[in-house]
This record gives structure tokens, sequence and C-alpha cells, in this order.
């Protein structure tokens, strides 16, 4: 049995506090080098703090993604270049995948394996690992996108060759480890070169934006985290508790979530670096197109850069097939599930049905604010009736939906 | 409007300066101590349980405790200041939740040690279930702080020379990690302690809000939970393999695995042994107790040695006793006979004279104790107080 204890509090609880330490030697040290430094320090220091063995992980990760950055820069435009660039895009999504297939088993495997690498180096640091909580390869979906835009960009010339520090310092920026977002090199690249003074905007901006994101946490979303209680007691529950839970759960999830995403991007302003946003008012969306373009959006744009674009969704032939396979790359980063191959299929019809919709300009409600507001009302039920996908196996969620319309619940 | 507009909305001024972020650090700072005001002082604490009387004080020092002040000891020469550290098994752990008559050892010793001697005993107690070896250390660095006038200290043979599980989720030295900054313990300090427990051990303390208050998360959430008919909460304590798994995270997952350093030897597959899941527990746990120098316990040992020869105050460690049905669990009774050599040793290669280990409890006064659902935590405590009262009798009469 695997009973799993970390909570994303308390890695932001440490970096907080670490913080205190960190803000006054980043704006002493000079060298862009030196705060690179500082940071991979600090991420790793993080890392350590969750389990040594995932400090060990992420570290000779990180180390190999700088060396086959350098394989596939050097072997871009040579013979058999391409080859060589998708054997190493397979490498890293290995761990990633076989643990998104494999679930439990993997867990045990990771953890068994790494606890015995950190055996070698000593028998303290052994005891420690083992005494920490967590049991699972945490933060590994968003380490392995980020390492493979990293490597995508490098192939195709966007990326110059990169110094090891520099990959250090972008694979283990602490504020994104544990729950993204899935950050771009470039988000980093201009105040990771730079010796700036931090600046009081920065820092107020940071400041309140962190704040923001812990309202969200730890009094928002927490007041709303008994919701998922509906998906496991469904059945005894009344039909309006059913559609209530559904739609609360909904919040709880997005306040949760996007209120981690406010404290990376506050703290990572506090100390000079502009990421991008992660959500823009998902729940508010016209249609589905804009539901995708404001949630997650950073797990979007690496599916559009990626997927999307290279799979011809420009192209009125392809365009379809580009939309289930970016669909399908944004529900499998989730989980390798029937769930989530139902839920894939679920959006990429969405936006199939208003991709031709919009292309036909078929407007099914009239322009006005009444109207708009439906469109936000359609698309967020349509939204919400995904969430059961999302965090139930299919068998259960398919008894699930039933209870929506009554039928299984103590209505 | 996004977040981005939100936040640039409350700003709103277009001069940013640092007499900004200075005037909202200092605001946000004086909202925080005044909601520290209406905190409240204390969450309860498992050892609200244990019996009382006159004289006894609780002195936890866990996170939610911090919001309360440890009383001070009393002074004078007609009181013995005796502060006793200790776990699950100075009290009927087992029978705890379902029975009247709770008995706590450390009083009855004192009620005992009382009839000897013509000063009032005030009795400190440090208690913690599943009290780790750097808890032990911990509260042994803040109680020799006191100077009372002798320290009892109770050494839980299952987690003593264990390396699976060095701490839990209790972690006391979390809320003092400031004790633990010692010459002696430094690098368990690194090691262990995190910044956020220095965060809370430093101003914590004095703004109480910042702490978090865990106890009081749980209440709030179960009342949504209850709103959307969550499972009915179990009203007593249940120790089931699951139980007992949730408790011990992840040691039961590590146990599972039969994971084993070089340094100790080899597991004998006990895994399935033991009557109960908390039996099984601790039967894997002393097989694979490890007593080699470099190990954490080791260390601690060592830094607790130190600490208590050059503090001068009498401390008195019992190694626990444990039933004599470990026998039918050989590897195990290996480990303890492994672990009552290495404390035989500590006493041996003590480093002053103001110590005790007492590593055996004689056989006739363990068969006077009636263990209960596992190999140490007691149903009846027979004359272990007793016995107890006149080792640490003859320990203090010679440290007069």
């Amino acid at each position: 049995m695997i009973n799993y204890n970390f909570d994303s509090t308390t890695f932001f609880f440490n970096l907080f506090a670490l913080s205190i330490l960190l803000l006054p030697l980043y704006a002493l040290l000079r060298p862009a080098w030196a705060r690179r430094a500082l940071f991979s320090l600090a991420g790793a220091y993080l890392l350590f703090l969750i389990a040594p063995r995932l400090m060990v992980f992420y570290v000779a990760m990180w180390v190999m993604v700088a060396g086959m950055q350098r394989i596939i820069f050097f072997t871009a435009e040579r013979r058999f270049g391409l080859q060589f660039f998708w054997a190493i895009l397979l490498c890293v999504l290995t761990p990633m995948v076989s643990w998104k297939i494999f679930g439990q088993p993997f867990e045990i495997q990771f953890t068994i394996l790494t606890n015995r690498v950190i055996e070698l180096i000593s028998l303290p640091l052994w005891e420690i690992d083992m005494a920490r909580e967590v049991v699972i390869p945490i933060g590994l979906s968003f380490a392995t996108f980020r390492a493979l835009d990293l490597l995508i960009k490098t192939f195709i010339g966007r990326l110059g060759l990169l110094s090891l520090d520099r990959v250090l310092f972008y694979g283990l920026f602490p504020p994104v480890l544990m729950v993204g977002p899935i950050i771009e090199y470039e988000e980093v690249q201009k105040q990771s070169d730079s010796n700036a003074n931090l600046s009081a905007e920065g820092m107020l901006y940071g400041l309140f934006r962190v704040a923001f994101g812990l309202i969200k946490v730890l009094v928002l979303a927490f007041a709303l985290a008994g919701s998922a209680a509906v998906f496991s007691n469904y059945g005894e529950s009344e039909l309006y508790t059913v559609w209530l839970g559904l739609f609360v759960y909904t919040w709880f999830f997005y306040l949760n979530f996007s209120g981690y995403s406010d404290i990376a991007i506050g703290f990572s302003r506090i100390f000079g670096f502009q990421l991008k946003e992660n959500f823009n008012n998902p729940y508010f969306s016209k249609n589905i197109s804009e539901f995708w373009n404001s949630w997650h959006m950073s797990l979007s744009r690496f599916a559009q850069r990626n997927v999307f674009v290279p799979m011809g969704g420009f192209r009125s032939k392809t365009q379809f097939l580009a939309i289930y396979l970016t669909m399908m790359t944004i529900a499998l980063w989730h989980d390798i599930t029937l769930a989530m191959f139902a839920f894939g299929t679920y959006h990429a019809f969405g936006l199939i049905v208003h991709r031709t919709l919009s292309e036909r300009r078929i407007n099914i409600l009239p322009q006005g604010t009444a109207a708009n507001a439906l469109r936000i009302l359609v698309t967020y039920l349509f939204v919400a009736l995904s969430f059961p996908l999302l965090v139930m196996p299919l068998d259960r969620a398919l008894e699930f939906y039933p209870s929506l319309v009554g039928i299984g619940s103590a209505w | 409007m996004s977040v981005e507009d939100i936040v640039r909305w409350i700003l709103g001024t277009p001069r940013q300066s640092w007499g900004s972020v200075f005037r909202v650090l200092t605001w946000t700072v004086l909202f925080v101590i005044l909601a520290g005001q209406f905190t409240p002082k204390r969450v309860p604490q498992a050892g609200d349980f244990l019996p009382t009387r006159p004289g006894v004080f609780e002195m936890f020092l866990k996170n939610g405790q911090l919001r309360e002040e440890p009383p001070e000891f009393e002074g004078g020469e007609q009181v013995l200041n005796m502060a006793w550290i200790a776990g699950s098994t100075t009290f009927n752990l087992l029978a705890f939740y379902d029975r009247d008559d709770k008995y706590f050892l450390p009083i009855r010793t004192a009620d005992l040690l009382m009839e000897n001697h013509d000063r009032k005993i005030n009795l400190y107690s440090y208690n913690q279930t599943s009290q780790r070896l750097l808890d032990t250390y911990t509260v042994l660095l803040e109680a020799v702080s006191r100077n009372p006038d002798i320290i009892v200290v109770t050494l839980n043979p299952a987690w003593l020379y264990n390396s699976h599980s060095i701490f839990s989720r209790q972690n006391v030295f979390n809320a003092r990690s400031d004790l633990l900054f010692t010459s002696a313990s430094w690098l368990l300090w690194i090691g262990v302690t995190t910044p956020s427990s220095h965060f809370l051990t430093h101003i914590g303390k004095h703004v109480p809000a910042v702490i978090p208050p865990k106890d009081y998360q749980k209440a709030i959430s179960r009342r949504p939970q209850q709103f959307f008919g969550s499972a009915k909460q179990p009203t007593k304590a249940h120790f089931g393999e699951s139980t007992v798994c949730n408790l011990e995270t992840p040691l039961c997952f590590w146990l599972n695995q039969a994971s084993s350093h070089k340094s100790q030897p080899e597991n004998h597959g006990e895994t399935e042994a033991g009557s109960t899941p908390q039996e099984r527990l601790l039967v894997n746990v002393l097989e694979r107790a490890n007593t080699v120098p470099e190990s954490f316990a080791a260390t601690t040992l060592q830094a607790i040695d130190k600490l208590v020869a050059e503090s001068g105050v009498p401390v008195f460690f019992y190694l626990a006793p444990v039933s004599p049905r470990i026998t039918e669990f050989p590897a195990a009774a290996d480990g303890l006979e492994r672990i009552a050599i290495a404390v035989d040793n500590l006493e041996q290669n003590k480093s002053g004279s103001n110590m005790v280990f007492l590593a055996r409890i004689p056989q006739a006064e363990v068969d006077s104790i009636a263990f209960e659902g596992d190999l140490i935590h007691v149903e009846e405590f027979g004359n272990l107080d007793r016995y107890l009262a006149e080792e640490i009798n003859k320990f203090l009469r010679t440290q007069q």
C-alpha cells in the first residue's frame, strides 16, 4: 500500500521561508552565473526536502538533458540527426509515459531504484530518504514537458547551445518544480542573464500576486475541497447535491490549480522573472476554443507549438486530426487511462464542432449580453461535464453520469 | 478582468517605490499579528486524554502547542522537578479510548517516588506517541535547559535503532528546530529540519497566526464533506492494517518492500509474522534494528550523551520492556538483543556519571506486565512502576 501525504502547500511554505534567505542573497550576488547557481541550489534543496531521491533523480535528469541538448545541437543538421532527435525524445518521454501507463508499480520501482542510489551515497542520507513522506515522482510530468520543449526548440534552431548551469537553472527553477506552469526557457532566459537590481515594482506585483494565490488556495479552494466527496457518494446523494457538488468541484479545481500558478508567477516576479499567464478566467469563456486558450495555458501552448502546428492544425485537410492529437496530448499528459482518452475525445469533439461552426460562420445564438451569458453558461456546462472523466476511472465515471439525471442517486 | 488586471488595479499607484514595498509589508505584518490575537491559543493534543493530577504539567512541543508557552518549572527546596520524556509505552494505549481506568506510568512512578522523598514531586510530562529518537533528543534539549532535578527518558526499542523511520510526521524537532542547532547536532539540523520549521520556530512563536492550524483545517474541511455525504468518521481508535499504515507512512511501504541497508542484517522474512497489524509492524522494525556507528541513531545518541554530560542534569534512560512473546519471532528477538547490547555499550562508554542507561528490565518484572495488541504496548503495567521508582531512587541517591 502506498500513502501519499505530500502537500504542495508544504513545498511553497518551504519556498517562502527559504526566500527570506534567498532574496537578499540574490540581490547581493551580481554575476548572472552566481544567481543561476543560487536558484539551482535552492531548487535542488527544495527537492531534497521532499525526498533526497527526488533531488538525485532530477539533478541527474537535467544533467542528461544538457547532454542531450548538446547532441541535438551538433547533430540536427547532420545525417541521422532526425533519428538521434527522435531517440532522445523517446528517452525523455519514457519515465513519464511508463508512470502514466503502469501507475503504482512504476511508482514503487522508481522509489526503490532511486532509494538504492541514495543507499550508495550514505547511510544517514538513505535514512532521511526513507523518512520523507512522498513516494511518487512528483513534478515529473511538468519536468518532462519542459525538457521536451527545450530539446525541440534546439532541434528546430530556436534555441542555441546552453551551458550546463543554464539547463540546471531552467530545470530546477524553484517556483515551478511541483505544480507548474510548464515554462519555456525563453520566459526565464532574459532575467537569468541579467545582473540588474531587483525592482520595487516587480517586488510589489509579485507579493500581491502571491497573496492572491494564497487566498485562492488556502481560503477559497480549501473551503470547497470537501466537494470531491460527491464523486464517491453520488449514490447516496440527492440530485441537486450531485449537480451542486460537480459545479463546486470545478471551482475548487480551478481555484486550487490557478492559485498555485499565481503563487509561482508572483514568486518569480519578485525575483524579476516574468512568466506567462497560466489561466485567464477560463470559466467565463464563450466557447470551448476560448476555454482551452485560457485554461492551463502553458500546457495548451506546449501542445499547440509541438503538436497542433506540426500536425497541420492550420491546414484545412489536417486540422481536425491536429485538434484531436493536440487534445489527446493534453489529456494523456494527465494520465494514460481510458477515462483520459474519453476526456480528450470529448473535448476534441467540442473543438471540432466549434471550428466547423466558426468556419461556416454559423451563429446559433444572436449577439448581445444575454446571448453571451448563455454562451458562457453552455461552455461552462460542457467543461463541467468532463470533470468526472478527469478525476475518476472510466467505469466509475460511467456510473456517475446517470446520477446526474437521477438514476442511481437518492432523489 | 484577468488576475494581472486585478493586481494592477489593487496596486493602483503609477509609481511603485521601495517605500511602497515597505508600507505593504508593514501592514501585512501588523495584520498577521492582529489576526494572531483571534487565533485560538491551543489545539487539542493526544496527551489531553492522559490522566493528570495537581503537580503534573504537560510539556508538548508540537506546532499547535506553540500558541501556548509550556509552564515554567517550579523552584524551591521543597519541590523535586522531574521531567519525563516518553511515548506510547507509558500508558495503556491500545485500550485507551475504550476504558475509564487510564493508566499513566510516569504519574504512578512519581507517586511511588514521593513515598521515599519528603519533597513534593512535580512531574513535567513530555509525552508524544510515536516519539522517534530525534524527537527525544529535541525534547531533551528543551528539558535540560530548564535544569530539572531529574529527567527520565523512556526509550522505545522499536524506534531507538531504527533506520526506516528516523522521524515521523509528528516531528517535535520541526516545532523547535532551533534546539537542534548545536555543535553536536548541526548535521542532523541540516539533514532533517526545513526552512518552514525554522520559520515556525522563530516567527510562529511570536506571531501565532502564521502557524498552519492543521487540526482546525481538518475540522473545517469536514463540513462541506458532510454536506456532500461523506463517509462516516470513525468514533474511536481502530488499529486495522490501513490505520496502522496511515499512522506509519511511509514506514509500511519500506517494510513491505523488504528494504534494508547493507549495514543491516538480512531480512528474515518475518513480514507476515505477528497476530495484529501493529505487531507485524513492530516485529519488522525490531528485526531490522541497525546499531552501526554511522547510523542516524548512533549519531543522535552520541549527541545525547554529550548533551547530558555537559549539562550536569541527572538523566535516567531506560529501555521500555518488550513482551516475552518476542521469542516467537527469532529475528526480531535477535534485533532486540542487538539493541540491548548497544544500550549496554552506551552505559559503559557514557561521558558523565550524571546519566544511567538501563538496557534490561529483570524478567520477573517483565513477566508481571500484560502486553496487549503487540509486543510493546501495555495493558497492565504490573510492578513496573515500583521497579522504576526504586531504580530512579537509587540513581538519585548517587547524584546527591
